[in-house]
């Protein structure tokens, strides 16, 4: 940037006033991030805490990158004073933050959470998190990566109530409606899901209120009309009221423009008088929507021949007097329009039956709202729309910011709203809600920001006339202030020039928030130019010698013999556009990065990946088995593949199997088997029980991977596959391939992007990115019309009251006018957008911009000479028309077509190929031998038995008692005493069931009452020499630890050491001496391994024994 | 840490994790076979939760007056969230185990912080209903005289001068962070006896300490990993610790880089390589393959199972005692994934099976189970059946189990068994599902931990290996996001309350203390490395801020050569041979193929298509329609219009009858046979589908009798003619729609078709629509020449005749042959139908020989690409593979 005053420095400054709100409206290249960022350090001057401003973003990526900033700046102001105007004030600010984060002990250098610059869904989660029961979210909900599944599922269920006495006629009649055609009402249910968040809010929870949309149908018109006024002055002074009246007495009553009949004056500009003024505007216009060059009886001026008398005369002088007046009329700007938009606009009121349909239609929405709602409770996540509902839902708690306050974290006191021209209406309302209660003066601002010129992003609900409308209204009780910008950092004096030339035209002069037009606002480049700059038109034909993007090609090879470290992009409205270009320049050697232009489903590897895939899920899958063995991994032949066929039908296992036993087939076959059949065993005997990732991708490798990637770009598209498997597996258990086949569907093929690559996206993605080169070819493609929608509806503000349009889908094959009109207004939505579209790629330019087309042509048979096919409206080259039409038309004047190379069809292969037999595979070596160390960890017995707990609890609870007794820490008696309220508590917290606790505490109590008797016990556990109880000790031996612990151990008087352990078991059956002849075998190496430690302790005579409470038994071991 | 200060026999340690006390017993173990002994006292080691458990036994013994019974932690949890989930506030909520869980989190730290007067906000329905749950779950308790599990910090915080007596003389604590009160307190009283043992921390003195930054966490993983190789090649008696702060999110990306890297002879095999590597890592015990079939299963007993259910019933290994089994089990799958049926009940599935002839084990196993579990039990009891009859099903079936699913099955049984231990806090009367249900929310909330062998690299979260020491420790993804956290209240509390106790995520403050402390525990002898990718996807990533008094400020770049691992790299690509395959096996004179028109029309367009369609019978998995299908509406006008003509059976007659008489007529005849069709098309027992469906057609059938009262008179003489007819060779069996005979004698051949045909089909090479053609090759006869071949159109879009006739406008819009611009055929149909016949013929042959060419049309047969390759058949492909093949001849 250069260190040259912007001739918008005031607003700028401005804009930085942390005492004011502000709606900004910054163009391209303005220097919209720098703005922001230095308001946000300005505004973090001034606030008790960071979390009080709120900036709000579009993406993620934005958040990042705008948190990034702000921290740079922070590190920055340790750093030398900047020389930079610009920099210098950011440097000042971030010093005065860097004071206020001392002061305030808020350590922002530390924790950059502190720094809200969320998205406006990452916004929406932080207030429904933070309130689970008001926002009906319960807490956190995972985002599904996949809505469409769940509103498909809701879909279908709202077709489970065919049978429910409450919705079953709106169903049928809604089914009727469509044809019966069950498949696509469910299509069309889900895909208003995914906007319910629009439409939920219009239909309210009520009934419907047809005068309310009745009334918005006539708005819309009274819209129309308004604008129509704007040329009531060429209206009123002209000859067109006597036309009129002369024409309407020869019009009768059934005549389409019966209606002039009642026009006496120029009527009122208002909805009651459309009629008229349709068949005024029909007078004057011919169907296409111009104004008529000749008048005829059609519209009551009958020929001359056909008059008499002084109507002759009359008639004469009329006709010519109108016909130059519509001659004038047809040369200014926009008239044609207006009243073409009165002509088109249907006399549409709801009928009874559209009532109907839409009160069942508006019922069985709310329906699918709920199944949506009872599927997501199953999944336990959402969409981002439910998020962005419960936000909405949680903040309608609260009508003062100081509630608000209280229930978040922070209050929040400043909000900064970058791209705000992409807000949704439920986005807005969200805003709304966050600064109700907001006071003028009460220090609290907004700040909006963004450019309504470069806004893209219909598809996605985003709606400009939010912010025509906050320019013009402000937005809840706040002062705010519009400025716009126009200096423009990054393109080059030439590149402004054109475009503030081009848009001027290519823009409407006005705003209009209802269908988003917006009006153009010119830049001032602060960059000079230089002879190598500039703007280039490229047309050509299907027949050119040299196609649009060998063309292409070509400009791009000289741009980088001149200038190789400029940046240079392709910028496509479409992504098959995109295809023959990265064609023409593979063929010129330039290598090019092209993100997300190619789908990973269309890649070889994928198929044949997916077919191993659809094996492992389904094992009878025979397209899958057959595409394997048609594959390079197999390689089959169609007629071996026949024989095996005609053997084992469809039973795979049997050709992977039993392949001998079919003779006929080839040396090759057998020898492909023999090879491969293992891994194929292998793997199908882990399906289902191995993650299919693992399992896809070692069957993919011990088949021959790689050896069959004959694409160099293969192997990354196949590491792609794989994680998307894993990346689907973290979640779920996947055990059906649609679900990978519908991840797949929206996967791009990656590419790694090299330095100076030509890079390929679409207009879309360029926004915000600036090339020094930009082309925009495909110029003249036409885009795809929207699909229908169940509802088409339409929210708009005229005056300070709120207007809604309800449309319901026509039946098929019909036109109904209401949702004609509905349709009419968003087309007229999509192509404003269009032009913006144009504007936003056209700007990315710094240095170049070239644009280009290809145009069809065909012989015309009648005129005997070749034509080029006409510019589509909905065409980016329609706008661009006016300008260069004589250029394509100088062109195509050069073209010669020569006949003989026509119809050149374009030719498939028809070879297979697979993996030689003598492939190498590499010699693959582990990195580390097999670890020696490893112990393996020993299986324990697969235990099925319910076995009470009962026994090895009693024990554990004899040998506490044993050791506190020991210890002294209590005596039997006292126990008995106490009435074992320790043990029955200790009892009840380990055995589930009564009857187990009782049969325990009867036998803790004879236990105790043996115990108490037996006066062995009372030797053991009297005070000895070294006595311990519970001893634990380690032993190594072997270098192998073992870690042991004595039930009880003790010096006699003897001076040897015993070591005895309780066992607690009970012998109920008569022959006890056996039982413990026994039980001393069984324990023998058990005390053994005792011994063995305690004598490297203790080099005293040691004496091992078992106690046997329950029978007062001490059985020493010899 | 000096251990040699120390009396094993009167000391206790006390850590803050398992993993910290296993920690220290091993290098106290360490410590004595240095010292050369060979057998020593074990040193009490306790982590924080075992030595509660010690000192509330001591508290039971001084206070046997006052004791209640504690509840475990599954047994608090379940109380707590049938407390929540019966409330009215958490009746519709999208999260409400989300709900349970935050709000049983606030109840924890509420008892760990020892708030008692908790205050909250009023008119906030978050916190006023949480007060509500507060309040009732300790009347709950008290009622029962149970202690919930975070209760018992606060007893024993307030009686630890009874308990101290009987504690070890000397006790340390180690390892904890952050501590709440309860610990606090205890802690402190400890301290102020004399029973405290100061005992120090492991030194630090690592030698290296580097910051790294990676383009991605997938670099991250891969560089962690090759270093980790690397030092084991030096040294294999190391330890090495990789710390992966979203190790559950990471782990099959992190496993699959594992065992490329580690073990790639294995992971070609299809072996698990776990020799050198262990992942610290708790999976979800319901989500494995094995249980999650089993719950499905066992769930048959008393409920109906949805459709994707049963496909996992029906697919499963485990629930098969041969491969025999398991391979009909897959075809049963098969047509319950056509059904668009969304329930089965046991009896559907028996029904079912019935239909192929086939039982399986669990299906009988589970009849049996019905039949003995229609009354309640108690929790016990339903256990103790579970566990009976998964052995009599020989539950995991008849493969080998890995260890990795033996220990899951032994974990899965444990935790069956253990969920009995809710048995004092629930219902003592349980249907099968509701005690079902029970087990399943248990099931849910256990984790299954697999036992590994120890081995040097250890990869775990960045929590566990706080304050335990290792040889070297790479921590990842080490951004500014992760260390410090961001703070988060608990939306159930206050946040005055929750700033005033300094409570877990109250506080940025406290999050960067924090994460200072975890910093600060980390032990590595050798080498410490911090990295971080500096991308998250199109995001930027910068380190934690906090690194920077731990590494050099020079943070250094990994640039990795290849993310690849060396064999993928070296592996020869397009290592190819190209060969031609456009023929199968011929057909044999006496093989009969069935398809009829079909066939020639696949053959005319792409003879690979028709082979793989017709010869080796391969049909896309597809799914019923919800309503009726296109075709099935195709076939209801059929059967409509066939009983028409029948009836009818001359125009006369149809002229004859009234409009009132034709109505009449019409709508019984489609009632008729909606009737039938009904018995398969469920939604037709919808009446006012029903009457939807009648309506449409009614429309569809009078528009067709329209047009036919003003065609030139002829009589039908024949509805769904069937006919054989041989062509190249081939016998077709053919079904003709109609056949009207003029009055002249001649023939027109109607096709009803309910989409919408095109002309050019019959006109095109390769021919699109070859039906009309061979219906007319089959009836043309010299007395009765075919005159006419039409297509009947009935679609909304239009209802029409199109095709050719003999003479234009025989029929209302219908042109001669002659007369057709582009007729590529003769003018008259004598001439017209031999070169059809011919045309035909040569389809035929073409697809007896076994052609099976690839053309330009295969592209129309989407289903077969994953066989045609047909992506791969553009001109970039041949020469990528000229290019490749290229290469691998000059090598």
């Amino acid at each position: 940037m250069m260190n040259k005053t912007a001739p918008d420095q005031i607003i700028r400054d401005m804009a930085i006033d942390v005492k004011r709100s502000f709606i900004v409206q910054a163009p391209a290249g303005a220097g919209k991030t720098s703005l922001l960022t230095q308001r946000i350090l300005n505004l973090l001057t001034i606030v008790d805490n960071p979390e009080e401003i709120v900036a709000v973003t579009f993406t993620r990526k934005a958040a990042a990158e705008m948190r990034h900033r702000l921290i740079e700046s922070l590190k920055d102001a340790n750093k030398v004073e900047p020389k930079l105007a610009h920099e210098k004030r950011s440097w000042e600010l971030a010093n005065e933050v860097l004071k206020r984060d001392q002061e305030k002990q808020w350590q922002l250098l530390k924790n950059s959470h502190r720094l809200r610059i969320l998205t406006i869904d990452s916004m929406s989660s932080l207030i429904a998190n933070q309130m689970p029961l008001m926002s009906n979210l319960g807490g956190s909900l995972a985002i599904t990566e996949f809505p469409q599944e769940s509103y498909q599922q809701a879909a279908q269920a709202v077709l489970g109530y065919i049978n429910d006495k409450d919705y079953s006629d709106d169903l049928t009649l809604l089914l009727s409606h469509l044809d019966n055609q069950v498949e696509r009402l469910v299509g069309l249910l889900a895909n208003m899901l995914a906007k319910r968040d629009q439409w939920l809010r219009l239909l309210g929870a009520g009934e419907l209120d047809i005068e309310l949309l009745q009334s918005g149908i006539t708005e819309v018109a009274n819209l129309r009309l308004a604008k129509l006024s704007k040329f009531s002055h060429q209206l009123e002074n002209s000859c067109l009221m006597q036309t009129l009246h002369f024409a309407a007495g020869f019009i009768d009553a059934k005549h389409s423009l019966a209606a002039l009949k009642q026009v006496e004056y120029l009527p009122e500009f208002d909805a009651d008088n459309l009629l008229q003024w349709k068949a005024i505007a029909d007078f004057c216009l011919t169907g296409s929507g111009t104004f008529r060059k000749s008048l005829t009886k059609k519209q009551g001026l009958l020929a001359d021949k056909d008059l008499e008398g002084e109507d002759k005369t009359i008639g004469k002088q009329i006709k010519a007097e109108i016909k130059t007046q519509l001659a004038e009329w047809s040369e200014v700007d926009g008239f044609a329009e207006a009243l073409s938009d009165i002509n088109r606009f249907p006399m549409a009121a709801y009928s009874e039956q559209q009532q109907e349909l839409l009160s069942s239609l508006l019922k069985l929405l709310r329906l699918a709202t709920i199944e949506l709602n009872v599927d997501f409770q199953s999944r336990s996540e959402a969409d981002f729309t439910e998020i962005a509902l419960a936000a909405d839902r949680a903040l309608g708690y609260f009508d003062e910011p100081s509630d608000l306050a209280l229930k978040l974290d922070y209050q929040v006191s400043h909000v900064l709203v970058d791209e705000f021209q992409d807000t949704s209406f439920t986005q807005y309302r969200l805003l709304n809600k966050l600064i109700a209660g907001w006071q003028r003066g009460d220090g609290r601002t907004l700040f909006l920001v963004g450019d309504p010129m470069q806004s893209i992003y219909r598809f996605r609900e985003a709606n400009v006339g939010l912010f025509i409308k906050t320019q013009q209204e402000g937005i809840g009780d706040i002062d705010i202030e519009p400025l716009t910008l126009t200096a423009n950092f990054r393109s080059s004096g030439k590149v402004i020039d054109w475009v503030n030339q081009q848009f001027q035209n290519i823009f409407p002069d006005y705003n209009d928030a209802l269908l988003g037009a917006v009006a153009y606002s010119s830049a001032v480049a602060m960059k000079s130019s230089d002879e190598s700059e500039g703007i280039k038109f490229i047309p050509s034909f299907d027949q050119s010698e040299r196609s649009e993007a060998e063309q292409i090609a070509f400009e791009i090879a000289k741009l980088k013999q001149n200038s190789p470290e400029q940046s240079i992009a392709i910028l496509v409205r479409g992504r098959a556009h995109a295809e023959p270009i990265a064609a023409a320049l593979n063929e010129a050697g330039i290598s090019f990065y092209a993100k997300d232009m190619q789908l990973l489903k269309f890649k070889a590897v994928i198929g044949d990946l997916l077919n191993m895939a659809r094996i492992l899920l389904q094992p009878q899958d025979a397209i899958a088995w057959i595409g394997l063995f048609k594959s390079p991994y197999w390689g089959l032949s169609l007629s071996d593949i026949g024989h095996l066929n005609n053997k084992f039908n469809h039973d795979f296992l049997k050709w992977i199997s039993d392949y001998q036993e079919v003779q006929e087939l080839s040396k090759q076959a057998t020898y492909v088997f023999e090879q491969k059949t293992q891994f194929m065993k292998n793997a199908l005997e882990q399906a289902g029980r191995k993650p299919l990732s693992q399992l896809v991708e070692t069957l993919w490798l011990a088949l021959g991977g790689p050896s069959a990637l004959i694409d160099p770009q293969a192997l990354s598209e196949s590491e792609a596959f794989f994680k998307v498997l894993i990346k689907l597996e973290q979640n779920q258990n996947l055990d059906s391939i649609d679900i990978v086949e519908t991840a797949l569907s929206k996967l791009y093929a990656e590419q790694k992007m090299q330095a100076h690559d030509v890079e390929i996206m679409t207009m879309h993605k360029s926004k915000g990115l600036e090339f020094d080169t930009v082309f925009l070819p495909s110029l003249e493609r036409r885009k795809r019309a929207d699909g229908h929608q169940l509802l088409l509806w339409e929210e708009f503000s005229s005056g300070y009251e709120q207007h809604y349009l309800l449309a319901p889908i026509q039946a098929q094959e019909t036109k109904e006018p209401i949702y004609q009109l509905a349709r009419d207004i968003q087309n007229q939505k999509a192509q404003f957008e269009d032009a913006r579209l144009l504007y936003v790629a056209a700007t990315r330019a710094k240095k170049r911009l070239y644009l280009s087309c290809q145009l069809g042509t065909k012989y015309d048979e009648k005129k005997a000479e070749w034509a080029y096919n006409p510019i589509s409206k909905q065409s980016l080259l329609y706008y661009l028309k006016s300008s260069y039409e004589s250029d394509i038309e100088q062109s195509f004047s050069e073209l010669v077509i020569d006949d003989d190379t026509l119809e050149e069809s374009e030719a498939i292969s028809r070879d297979w190929y697979r993996v030689k037999h003598v492939a190498v595979k590499p010699k693959v070596n582990s990195p580390l031998e097999a670890n020696q160390n490893v112990v393996e960890i020993e299986d324990k017995e697969i235990d099925f038995d319910w076995a009470s707990d009962v026994a090895r609890v009693v024990g554990l609870e004899l040998h506490k008692l044993l050791e506190n007794v020991g210890l002294r820490r209590q005596s039997f008696q006292q126990i008995i005493d106490n009435q074992y309220k320790a043990i029955t508590c200790s009892l009840a917290e380990q055995l589930p069931e009564q009857s187990e606790r009782e049969l325990a505490l009867n036998k803790i109590q004879k236990a105790v009452n043996l115990m108490q008797k037996d006066t062995k016990l009372n030797w053991i556990l009297q005070s000895h020499l070294e006595a311990q109880c519970e001893w634990a000790i380690s032993h190594c031996e072997n270098n192998e630890i073992t870690n042991m612990i004595i039930d009880r151990t003790f010096v006699d008087e003897n001076n040897v050491r015993w070591i005895i352990d309780y066992k607690t078991g009970e012998h109920l059956g008569s022959d006890l001496d056996s039982f413990l002849e026994s039980e001393k075998r069984r324990y023998k190496e058990q005390l053994n391994k005792y011994v063995n430690a305690v004598q490297k302790l203790d080099t005293r005579e040691i004496r091992k024994a078992l106690y046997y409470p329950m029978h007062q038994k001490l059985v020493e071991l010899a | 840490m000096d251990f040699s200060q120390l009396d094993p026999q009167n000391s206790l340690i006390v850590t803050a994790s398992r993993r910290q006390a296993r920690f220290i017993r091993e290098k106290y173990q360490r410590y004595q076979i240095q010292q050369g002994k060979e057998a020593w006292n074990s040193l009490n080691v306790l982590p924080w939760s075992a030595f509660l458990e010690e000192c509330w036994g001591f508290y039971v013994q001084s206070n046997q007056d006052k004791i209640s019974t504690r509840l475990n932690k599954e047994q608090s949890q379940y109380l707590w969230q049938q407390l929540v989930i019966n409330s009215k506030q958490a009746g519709e909520l999208l999260n409400s185990q989300q709900a349970v869980k935050i709000s049983y989190d606030a109840w924890r730290m509420l008892n760990q912080w020892q708030i008692d007067d908790f205050s909250f906000q009023h008119g906030d329905a978050d916190q006023e209903a949480f007060a509500e749950w507060y309040f009732e779950y300790r009347k709950l308790l008290s009622q029962r005289n149970w202690i919930d599990s975070h209760q018992v910090g606060t007893i024993l915080s307030e009686n630890l001068s009874k308990i101290i007596k009987y504690l070890p003389k000397d006790i340390a604590f180690y390892g904890f962070q952050q501590l709440n009160v309860q610990q606090e307190k205890i802690i402190q009283a400890i301290k102020n006896s004399s029973n405290f043992l100061d005992f120090a921390s492991v030194k630090k003195d690592v030698v290296r300490k580097q910051l790294l930054a990676a383009d991605s966490q997938e670099q991250e993983f891969i560089s962690a990993i090759r270093w980790a190789v690397e030092k084991l090649n030096d040294n294999n008696e190391q330890s090495i610790a990789i710390l992966v702060p979203d190790l559950q999110q990471q782990r099959l990306l992190l496993e699959r880089i594992i065992q490329r890297e580690l073990y790639p002879e294995d992971f070609i095999e299809g072996r698990k390589g776990q020799s050198w590597h262990d992942i610290s890592i708790a999976e979800n015990l319901d989500s494995k393959p094995m249980v999650h079939a089993v719950l499905i299963w066992l769930k048959l007993v008393d409920s109906s199972i949805t459709k994707s259910q049963l496909q996992s019933l029906l697919l499963t290994p485990y629930l098969y005692t041969n491969d025999e089994s398991y391979w009909h089990a897959t075809k049963v799958e098969l047509e319950v994934r056509q059904s668009n049926k969304n329930f089965y009940s046991l009896n559907a599935i028996s029904d079912l099976c019935l239909r192929y002839e086939l039982t399986f084990d669990w299906l009988e196993k589970m009849k049996s189970l019905k039949e003995q579990s229609n009354e309640t039990s108690s929790l016990t009891q339903f256990i103790q059946r579970v566990l009976s009859v998964l052995e009599t099903l020989h539950w995991t079936g008849y493969k080998a189990l890995d260890s990795y699913e033996y220990q899951l099955q032994q974990q899965f049984l444990d935790v069956v068994k253990a969920a009995a231990k809710l048995s004092p806090v629930v219902k003592t009367k349980l249907t099968w599902s509701a005690a079902l249900n029970i087990l399943q929310k248990y099931i849910l909330e256990s984790s299954y931990h697999q036992e590994t062998p120890k081995a040097p690299i250890k990869i775990m979260g960045m929590l566990e290996a706080v304050a335990i020491e290792y040889d070297s420790v790479w921590f990842m993804s080490a951004t500014d996001k992760i260390l410090p956290q961001k703070s988060s209240l608990n939306p159930f509390l206050s946040k005055a309350l929750q700033l005033k106790h300094n409570l877990p995520g109250s506080s940025q403050q406290r999050e960067i203390e924090y994460a200072e402390s975890i910093l600060d525990s980390l032990l590595a002898k050798e080498e410490l490395i911090f990295s971080y990718a500096t991308h998250d996807g199109e995001q930027e990533q910068l380190p934690s801020p906090l690194l920077q008094k731990l590494v050099d400020r020079t943070q250094k770049h990994l640039s990795l050569d290849s993310e690849l691992p060396e064999y993928l790299q070296q592996w020869p690509k397009g290592d190819v041979d190209v060969y031609q395959d456009d023929k199968g096996l011929p057909l044999g004179n006496d093989d009969y193929v069935a398809g009829g028109t079909g066939l020639l029309k696949t053959q005319a367009a792409s003879p690979f298509d028709a082979y793989l369609r017709y010869r080796l019978k391969l049909y896309p998995f597809e799914t019923d329609d919800l309503g009726i299908s296109f075709m099935e509406r195709g076939n209801i006008f059929h059967k409509v219009m066939q009983l028409l003509w029948q009836y009818l059976v001359s125009q006369q007659a149809l002229i004859n009858h009234s409009e009132d008489e034709l109505e009449t007529l019409v709508t019984r005849t489609i009632t008729t046979v909606l009737n039938i069709e009904s018995k398969h098309l469920y939604l037709l027992n919808n009446q006012g589908f029903h009457q939807a469906e009648v309506l449409r057609l009614k429309q569809r059938v009078t528009a067709a009798l329209n047009f036919d009262k003003e065609r030139v008179p002829f009589e039908v003489i024949a509805t769904e003619a069937k006919r054989e007819i041989e062509v190249g060779g081939l016998r077709l069996r053919i079904t003709i729609d109609r056949i009207d005979r003029l009055e002249d004698g001649s023939l027109i051949i109607i096709d009803y078709k309910t989409g919408t045909p095109r002309l050019i089909d019959l006109l095109n090479d390769p021919i699109g629509e070859p039906q009309l053609l061979l219906y007319a090759i089959s009836e043309h006869k010299e007395k009765n020449p075919v005159s006419g071949i039409l297509f009947y159109q009935a679609h909304l879009k239009g209802d029409k005749y199109l095709g050719v006739t003999e003479e234009s406008e025989m029929i209302k819009g219908v042109k001669a042959l002659k007369d057709l611009a582009n007729n590529p055929y003769a003018d008259d149909f004598d001439s017209a139908i031999n070169q059809w016949r011919t045309l035909l013929n040569e389809i035929a042959q073409s697809f007896k020989s076994g052609e099976a060419i690839v053309t330009d049309y295969s592209g129309n047969y989407a289903d077969h690409y994953g066989v045609s390759r047909w992506i791969e058949r553009d001109l970039n492909y041949q020469e990528n593979l000229k290019r490749s093949l290229g290469a691998t001849n000059d090598e």
